[in-house]
Parts: C-alpha cells; sequence; structure tokens
C-alpha cells in the first residue's frame, strides 16, 4: 500500500488541516519554499493514487481533492459510491457507501482507521462512534 | 486530446466571462420580453424591432465574448476565449476534479456560483420586463406574482436550451419549473375567462404572454429527460485557479477524463 514519506506527509497534514504554508514552515522550522514543494509533491502522489484506485477497483473518479486527501468514486458494475480517503501513515483506506458502513467485527480495525484520520485531517468532529464519523465523513465528501 | 478536441467548451462560469455572461444574458433575455409585450400592447412594429435589434445585438455580443473552447496541450489545458487571452493550466497542479454531472443537483449549483449569478441576473431581467407589462393590467400583487412566476419560465426555458445538453435537465428541479409553469398557465387562463372589458389591450397582452409562457414551461418540464449524455466537470488548480469544462456527449466525456487522468500519473511520475 503506497503512502507518503514521513517527512512529506508531516506537511501534507498540517496544511490539509488548514495551515498555510508559512505557518507549517514556521511550525516545522523549514522554508515556505521546502514546504510548497513538499505539498506540491504530496498533492500529485495523492492525486495519482487516488486514480490508480479507481482504475483498479474498476469505477469512476466522481471527485477528487488532493488537498483535504479523499476522493469519491462509482462502481461501474455496482452502481454503488466508493469513498476513499487517504489514512496518515497506513496509505489509501476505501468504504462502500452502503448500509452498514462498518459491517461486523472484522471491518472494525478499518473503520477506526478511517474515522481517526478524519478527524485527525480536521475534516470531521470527533463523534461518539465511528459510524457516526463515517457518516459526517461521507455527507462532507458528497457536499 | 484527440477525440473531443475542438468539442470540449468552458462554460462562463468563472471570472471575466462569467460577468459577461451574466450581463449578456440579462440584456438579451429581458430585452426580447420587452419588445414581445411592447409589440403585444400596441407599440409601432418599428419601435419593437428596434428595441429587439438592439437587445439581442448587444447581448450575443457579450455572450459570444464569453464563450471559451478547451485543448489539451502536453500537460496543459488551454482555454481559449475569443478576444480574451488563452488561459493556461498545468495539470499536475490539479488539486479538486468534480464530475458536476454525478453529484446532486442543489451540490452542482452551489458548486457553480456563476452560473446560479446569471441565472438570478436574467430572471431580475425578465421579470422586471413582464412586470412593466402585468402592472397595466393586474393589481400590484398579482402583477408581481404573474411577473415572478412567468420569469421563472421563461428564464427555465432558456436554460434547458443552452444548458440542458451538458448539465442535464434531471440537475434541475423539474418539480419547481412544472409546479411554477402550472400556477402561471392557471393565473393566465383566469385572467382570459375573466373576459376583456373596456381597454382591454394590456389584459390580453397580460393573459397572453402568461398563458403563453406557462404552456410552454408544462412542455419543458414534462418533456425533461431523466438522464444526460454529456458531462461538466470542475477542475480546480493550486492557487484557487478555477475552470469547468463541458462535453457535448459521454464518449468525449470519457476521453477527456481518461486524458484528464493520465496527465496527472505522468505529471507525477515524471
Amino acid at each position: 500500500m503506497p503512502r507518503l514519506p514521513d517527512r512529506m506527509e508531516e506537511v501534507w497534514t498540517l496544511t490539509a488541516r488548514g495551515l498555510s504554508e508559512a505557518e507549517a514552515a514556521r511550525k516545522l522550522g523549514t522554508t515556505r519554499q521546502a514546504v510548497n514543494k513538499m505539498v506540491k509533491e504530496a498533492r500529485a502522489r495523492l492525486a495519482h493514487w487516488f486514480v490508480e484506485k479507481a482504475e483498479f477497483l474498476n469505477s469512476d473518479l466522481i471527485r477528487l481533492d488532493s488537498v483535504r486527501g479523499f476522493a469519491v468514486l462509482r462502481s461501474r458494475q455496482l452502481g454503488l459510491r466508493v469513498y476513499v480517503i487517504y489514512v496518515p501513515k497506513k496509505g489509501l483506506r476505501a468504504i462502500f457507501g452502503m448500509e452498514p458502513l462498518c459491517p461486523g467485527k472484522d471491518s472494525e480495525r478499518h473503520c477506526r482507521e478511517i474515522a481517526r484520520a478524519a478527524v485527525e485531517l480536521g475534516l470531521v468532529d470527533e463523534s461518539s462512534s465511528d459510524e457516526e464519523v463515517i457518516r459526517q465523513l461521507i455527507g462532507l465528501m458528497e457536499s | 486530446m484527440p477525440d473531443c478536441e475542438g468539442r470540449a467548451s468552458s462554460p462562463p462560469w468563472t471570472g471575466i466571462r462569467s460577468l459577461l455572461f451574466a450581463v449578456g444574458g440579462a440584456i438579451s433575455s429581458g430585452g426580447v420580453v420587452f419588445s414581445l409585450l411592447s409589440a403585444m400592447l400596441g407599440a409601432s412594429l418599428s419601435r419593437s424591432l428596434s428595441y429587439l435589434t438592439l437587445s439581442l445585438g448587444i447581448g450575443i455580443i457579450l455572450l459570444a465574448l464569453s464563450t471559451a473552447r478547451v485543448y489539451l496541450e502536453d500537460s496543459y489545458i488551454l482555454v481559449k476565449g475569443r478576444l480574451l487571452p488563452t488561459e493556461r493550466y498545468q495539470l499536475s497542479s490539479l488539486v479538486e476534479f468534480i464530475d458536476l454531472t454525478s453529484v446532486k443537483w442543489f451540490v452542482a449549483l452551489r458548486r457553480i456560483p456563476g452560473l446560479l449569478m446569471s441565472t438570478a441576473s436574467n430572471l431580475m431581467a425578465t421579470t422586471a420586463a413582464f412586470l412593466w407589462a402585468y402592472l397595466k393590467a393586474l393589481p400590484p400583487t398579482l402583477a408581481v406574482i404573474g411577473a415572478v412566476l412567468s420569469g421563472i419560465c421563461f428564464v427555465s426555458l432558456e436554460i434547458s436550451v443552452l444548458i440542458s445538453p451538458s448539465l442535464g435537465r434531471n440537475q434541475l428541479d423539474n418539480r419547481f419549473i412544472g409546479i411554477s409553469s402550472l400556477a402561471t398557465l392557471i393565473m393566465g387562463i383566469s385572467v382570459l375567462v375573466q373576459g376583456f372589458p373596456g381597454n382591454s389591450l394590456e389584459r390580453m397582452a397580460t393573459a397572453g404572454s402568461m398563458t403563453g409562457v406557462g404552456l410552454a414551461g408544462m412542455i419543458n418540464a414534462l418533456l425533461s429527460r431523466s438522464s444526460t449524455w454529456g458531462r461538466v466537470f470542475r477542475l480546480r488548480f493550486s492557487g484557487g485557479r478555477l475552470i469547468y469544462v463541458s462535453l457535448p456527449s459521454l464518449d468525449d466525456a470519457i476521453s477527456f477524463k481518461r486524458t484528464v487522468m493520465e496527465a496527472i500519473k505522468n505529471a507525477e511520475t515524471s
């Protein structure tokens, strides 16, 4: 599973959470130019991976947002929505837009990773359950 | 972009082009309605024709200036306008891509503020023209309601004709258009039924225009398709630069999307 190098991921995460490049540079003790270069590279890589993921899942790309690190796909065979998010330190994670969102014990860890990433990236607010966080995340991706 | 070369266009929903499109649309729509109504209200034919020619002329010039074609050159998207300078967008700096024809209609409209602006300006211009005529025959409250409803019918017809092939009528709420058209038609018929006592030219013009646009609006809503072949994409680049790309057919859309996706992959690997 591809993932961003640590330093690049750290920089991208800060900008995904809404920090400006100058603020991220100050926080990381580096220059704005270095941050800009790494953010550009990270966004290009994410866009590439989302496109590859769409091809792998035989899906159409409906939405791609490499600033916030998510994509919305539509499966060509099933007609279902597929929501993909970049989980820091893990890589891309996908969830199908069908109920239940987190079926059974097996998907618990998967759902937790997605929910934590969504909160960490500042996409949604923390909630009582992982499923509720994912529901909010889907709402954001569709808005 | 060999497969859709010359067929991809950029709708004028951003920057200076959106302003030209909104003003051009408002002048031509308002002008057409005003000319037709003034002819119905007994203005001389030459005067009505001069209103029509002038408003259509100015409107069409502004609308033509707002149009642009889209081309793909290496890893750049080029937007070539008529008199406006060519804009270049580097695909490697693409940060957001949305297929607007695959999202809910209110999300699509929210993502196209330029379309909202031009629709609002067209609605205001046509409503003002209808109001000018209806105030001569109806009490103010009824005239305002009738003018707004007639304006909605007229603008919905325009949107269907101009944008339907790409954005699709399925994205617009046909029930809203249908109800507005039905209400306009009922108002027009009720004025007709009440008859034309005394100085009846204004009432005839009001009844005729209300019935006409109401009927046209109803037909438009009833003929709406449930799906569309065209596609509209919204592309946002780093730095906040934004373009919309409209493709007239599904084949063109697939070809364009594939080319953009390939360019994204190549940009990252190079």
